[in-house]
């Protein structure tokens, strides 16, 4: 008892001293820390967001005579915002954003747990092969784009190599396809995030504790109980961070279809990413592509309160390890084990 | 309900062999003891037993089946972590049944709803079984441990050091539980442990292991009286045995210990008795150096030449710091033991 | 009990060693085939840039034929795309300068746009960690920011950095990297600054430093691994960018990334080998940094939420 109490008497002592001996209030030092960091977000985003929403109620495009400031000229209320939801080609990007979304994060995590399985129990040079897998989460995108550029022509490799497989000639059109051209795209992005997906699913597999799976093991639990009974639950909340960050960065795509078609052909791969950039640099809308892309803020916002969640949970809970646990199990597994201290 | 043979059982993980030829036989029905220090080898033999390590080595029978290359699933071992190894994200109800459900084929609902409930009654966690098994306190997670074990109903209970973390009351209470337990299931139950107390008291016989080797095997009566080697009697026994060179002992040893070479005595603490230093039944002289009152005895700490001997006295004859005093000891109950090799000499 | 050495040495066994059951064997066997085979398809794009990249003009694209490795092996396409041979084609007509100027281009706004989102991004993360600053959103705020698909919020900046000057300019490119990574260097020095326990800091006030001196001088010294990795991290970030580039720059900053684009997209495929090269260039940064730090790697791409 004493110990503990002359403990918190160190924890406490310097901190109710802290105004005096700091020079500057922890409240002053804590705000001047994240001003810098204020600052630049009202340069680069709250004043530019204000920028978007007064454009977006125009028409103004830089082409117009007009320079920004004039834009109120063409000002038309909600045209804009109403021409974007009412567009095919609006929503064909957003449905294609969602379907490259879903197809992307789904083969990525099922390969990458897959892998993680495979790599579970150890044998000789797991370490070099887990690195050896790592490589294409390295490669700069643009660098990956031209690499499936290549891959994906119809007299490339890929091609070639089918036909060598199969014994006839294989001309099939991996980029000029509207239909193919998505998967080729999707291809890119599986190749190269894949290992993400790997990597934090190894983590948290070989993290498992090994004894409940060997209890598992001797009560009768071949693999598949022990997966779906265990591992599964166990894993669930490294499961939800890696899917929900997979998702976020996927639906912003952007590098890979753009490289291999530049959205098309037509419009088969121009993801809302895509579809922006064509709206800002080729038809020069800016007032319309403003109204568009506060449309899908708003989109994402709305989903990003639901994925910020689980990880402010993660992250939570290593502050909770930290701080030392408060569940009610944790207090008493603490008492018990004080109690059985003390009785030995 | 099996008879565990183990023939001439050996693991090594590289260059360490942390079993070494272990030849060992445990009768059925029996409740036996592992015991050893820590890295003795003993949880790296019941990982073998259990399943979850194969032996580099030799094989291991249950009633003459050898097991060696059966699955852990299959051999109808029951085995408690020390650790207890609770599924944290279950229910205590699904823990009990996770060994039915995992089971071909596997029984209805109904059929699970009963087991669990019997075998809650029997380890005493009826009224919990709902709880999140994340949230129990280390004694209730030992009985879910054994409950979840027990529901499979194996031949074979293992179980690695299962009151370590239990608090003093509890694990009194436990020790009568397990061994209520054992005498009415009638299972082969082996255990693990470092606490030679624990082995004494509770088990048939204890297995005696240092350094991946069986020292001995026995009744604790026999491990206690007769133990065969240096270690087992130094290792065995609530007050440490005390050691001193033949030559110091002026008492006549059996013919055969004397024969040309160097042995070492061994006497218990309470085989050695407190006298006055004149007295007829003084085998030494020596001065007190340290009482320890433990209630019901004393341990008194003395020495003779440098050489520290511990004797068990009763607490009326408390004797101070300093005092000279006279060591008798009980003829009947020397061990001797050779010098190079370490063994009893008979 | 027994501990498991690292590096097991497998002792020869006896004749009494137990053998494996022939469906134990062949599970080893299949799973041992499906990793090759992963790593064949997870290896082959970058296999085919490695070899194209040494391979001579008349093996890059022939019609109808495929050179599966290079036959006469070459390093003019590294020496051509740099620049540092004179090409022996057309390959710079038309084209002023060899790949050098974007690459030093790309150096030097990754370089300081790392520099700049640590500076503004670790006093924050510090802040945050140790004083809860800005309330307990705020991080979350920030996270939140990384959501939006950049060209959504390109759209205001590209005006706002045409009528500031910025458009085409280095600086300018910093400045949108800083703020681009920016919500990275918070949340991983956030997470390696809660590892530091925060009596670190106090004592070091008791012993009269300052809060700025116990920062820098306690607590930033036992972060500096996870300084050193969100750098690095960070780096890699900035250095893969491609949209930024393409929409903010064009001739005066032209990042390599854009270059390599321009190059495919002018050449239609005539130049294989030589953007290969360029490509070599490009992986070889962010690999050798990226392979340095894999351990934070997860750390980084999850917001510091898995921490191994």
């Amino acid at each position: 008892m004493t110990g503990i109490e002359a403990e918190q008497q160190v924890r406490q002592a310097p901190r109710r001293r802290l105004p005096d001996f700091g020079g500057r209030s922890a409240a002053v030092v804590s705000r001047l820390t994240i001003a810098p960091g204020q600052l630049l977000m009202l340069f680069i985003v709250a004043f530019p967001a204000a920028l978007a929403i007064y454009i977006g109620f125009t028409e103004w495009t830089p082409t117009s005579g007009d320079n920004v400031w004039g834009a109120y000229h063409y000002w038309h209320w909600f045209d804009g915002y109403w021409e974007a939801l009412t567009s095919g080609s609006f929503w064909h990007a957003m449905w294609l954003t969602v379907w490259f979304t879903g197809v992307a994060v789904g083969v990525e995590f099922v390969l990458g747990f897959t892998l993680a399985l495979l790599f579970l129990k150890e044998f000789r040079g797991r370490g070099l092969v887990t690195l050896y897998f790592l490589l294409p989460m390295m490669v700069v995108p643009a660098v990956s784009g031209f690499i499936f550029f290549m891959i994906f022509q119809v007299d490339g490799p890929l091609n070639q190599g089918l036909a060598a497989i199969l014994g006839h000639t294989v001309q099939i059109q991996w980029l000029e396809d509207p239909s193919l051209v998505m998967w080729s795209a999707i291809t890119v992005d599986i190749w190269q995030w894949t290992p993400l997906m790997f990597l934090i699913l190894l983590s948290g597999l070989v993290a498992l504790p090994e004894d409940q799976l060997n209890q598992a093991r001797i009560l009768g639990a071949g693999f598949r109980h022990r997966f779906l009974y265990l591992m599964l639950p166990m894993l669930k909340p490294i499961i939800l961070i890696a899917l929900i960050i997979r998702s976020i960065e996927v639906f912003k795509v952007f590098d890979a279809p753009y490289l291999l078609t530049q959205g098309g052909p037509g419009d088969a791969s121009t993801t809302i990413s895509v579809w922006l950039y064509r709206e800002v640099i080729i038809n020069t809308r800016w007032g319309f592509a403003s109204a568009a892309a506060i449309i899908v803020l708003i989109i994402v916002s709305f989903a990003g309160v639901f994925a910020v969640r689980p990880i402010e949970q993660a992250q939570e809970e290593t502050l909770e390890e930290l701080v030392g646990g408060d569940t009610e199990g944790e207090q008493q597994r603490v008492e018990d084990a004080i109690a059985a201290e003390a009785s030995v | 309900m099996a008879e565990i043979r183990l023939e001439q059982l050996t693991k090594d993980f590289g260059s360490l062999v942390a079993v070494r030829d272990l030849q060992l036989t445990v009768p059925d029905g029996s409740f036996t003891a592992l015991l050893g220090p820590s890295g003795c080898g003993k949880t790296t033999t019941m990982n073998m037993i259990s399943g979850l390590e194969r032996p580099t080595t030799g094989e291991i029978y249950f009633d003459d089946r050898a097991m060696s290359r059966v699955d852990p699933g299959r051999r109808n071992v029951g085995f408690v972590f020390q650790n207890y190894a609770i599924f944290t994200h279950m229910r205590v109800y699904d823990n009990l049944a996770f060994g039915l459900r995992v089971r071909k084929p596997r029984p209805d609902k109904a059929e699970t709803d009963r087991e669990v409930q019997r075998v809650a009654e029997i380890v005493g966690v009826a009224g919990i079984l709902e709880r999140k098994a994340g949230r129990l306190s280390v004694n209730d997670m030992q009985k879910v441990a054994l409950g979840r074990s027990m529901i499979v109903s194996p031949a074979i209970f293992l179980l690695d050091e299962p009151f370590s973390n239990l608090d003093a009351a509890f694990r009194a209470y436990m020790r009568a539980e397990l061994k209520r337990i054992q005498s009415e299931v009638g299972q082969t139950m082996v255990y693990v442990t470092h606490d030679q107390v624990e082995a004494m008291s509770m088990a048939d016989q204890i297995a005696v292991m240092n350094l991946g080797v069986l020292q001995q095997f026995g009744t604790p009566q026999e491990i206690y009286n007769s133990p065969t080697n240096r270690f087992v009697a130094g290792f065995v026994g609530s007050t440490q045995m005390n050691f001193l060179p033949a030559q110091e002992v002026p008492i006549e040893l059996p013919a055969q210990a004397r024969n040309g070479r160097s042995v070492t005595v061994g006497v218990r603490p309470e085989n050695l008795s407190l006298v006055a230093p004149d007295s007829a039944d003084a085998t030494l002289k020596a001065k007190v150096n340290l009482v320890e009152p433990l209630g019901a005895k004393d341990v008194v700490h003395v020495t003779i030449d440098h050489q520290d001997l511990r004797v068990i006295a009763t607490p009326g004859l408390r004797p101070r710091i300093g005092d000279q005093v006279g060591i008798a000891f009980d003829r009947q109950r020397l061990l001797v033991f050779d010098d190079e090799t370490g063994e009893a000499v008979r | 009990m027994a501990t498991v050495p690292a590096t097991a040495r497998v002792t020869a066994g006896s004749a009494a060693v137990v053998r494996r059951s022939p469906l134990r064997l062949l599970k080893r066997i299949a799973r041992w085939l499906a990793i090759l085979l992963m790593a064949g398809t997870f290896g082959f794009p970058l296999y085919w840039t490695v070899t194209m990249s040494f391979k001579p003009q008349d093996e890059w694209n022939p019609p109808g034929k495929i050179f599966w490795f290079p036959h006469q092996p070459t390093v003019s396409n590294f020496t051509d795309i740099l620049g540092i041979a004179h090409a022996s084609n057309i390959f710079f007509s038309g084209r002023s300068r060899s790949a050098l100027t974007p690459i030093y281009h790309s150096l030097i706004a990754a370089g300081s746009g790392t520099a700049l989102a640590l500076l503004v991004g670790v006093f924050a993360a510090y802040g945050i960690a140790r004083f809860r600053a800005g309330g307990r959103l705020l991080p979350f705020q920030i996270l939140q920011l990384r959501m939006f698909p950049p060209i959504a919020i390109i759209i205001p900046l590209l005006f706002m950095w045409v009528y500031l000057g910025l458009w085409d300019t280095l600086q300018g490119l910093i400045i949108l990297y800083a703020a681009v990574t920016f919500p990275f260097v918070v949340w991983l020095m956030r997470s390696f600054f809660q590892e530091v326990p925060r009596e670190i800091s106090e004592a070091a006030i008791v012993d009269g430093c300052t809060h700025w001196g116990a920062f820098f001088k306690a607590v930033l010294p036992q972060a500096k691994g996870g300084l050193a990795a969100t750098a690095l991290f960070v780096f890699i970030l900035n250095w893969s960018d491609f949209l930024i580039a393409l929409v903010m720059s064009q001739d005066h900053s032209q990042t390599a990334p854009v270059y390599l684009q321009a190059l495919q997209s002018g050449s239609s495929g005539q130049e294989y080998g030589k953007q290969a090269a360029l490509a070599m260039i490009l992986i070889m940064p962010p690999a050798i940094f990226g392979l340095s730090i894999q351990r934070y790697l997860v750390r980084g791409l999850t917001f510091g939420a898995i921490k191994r």
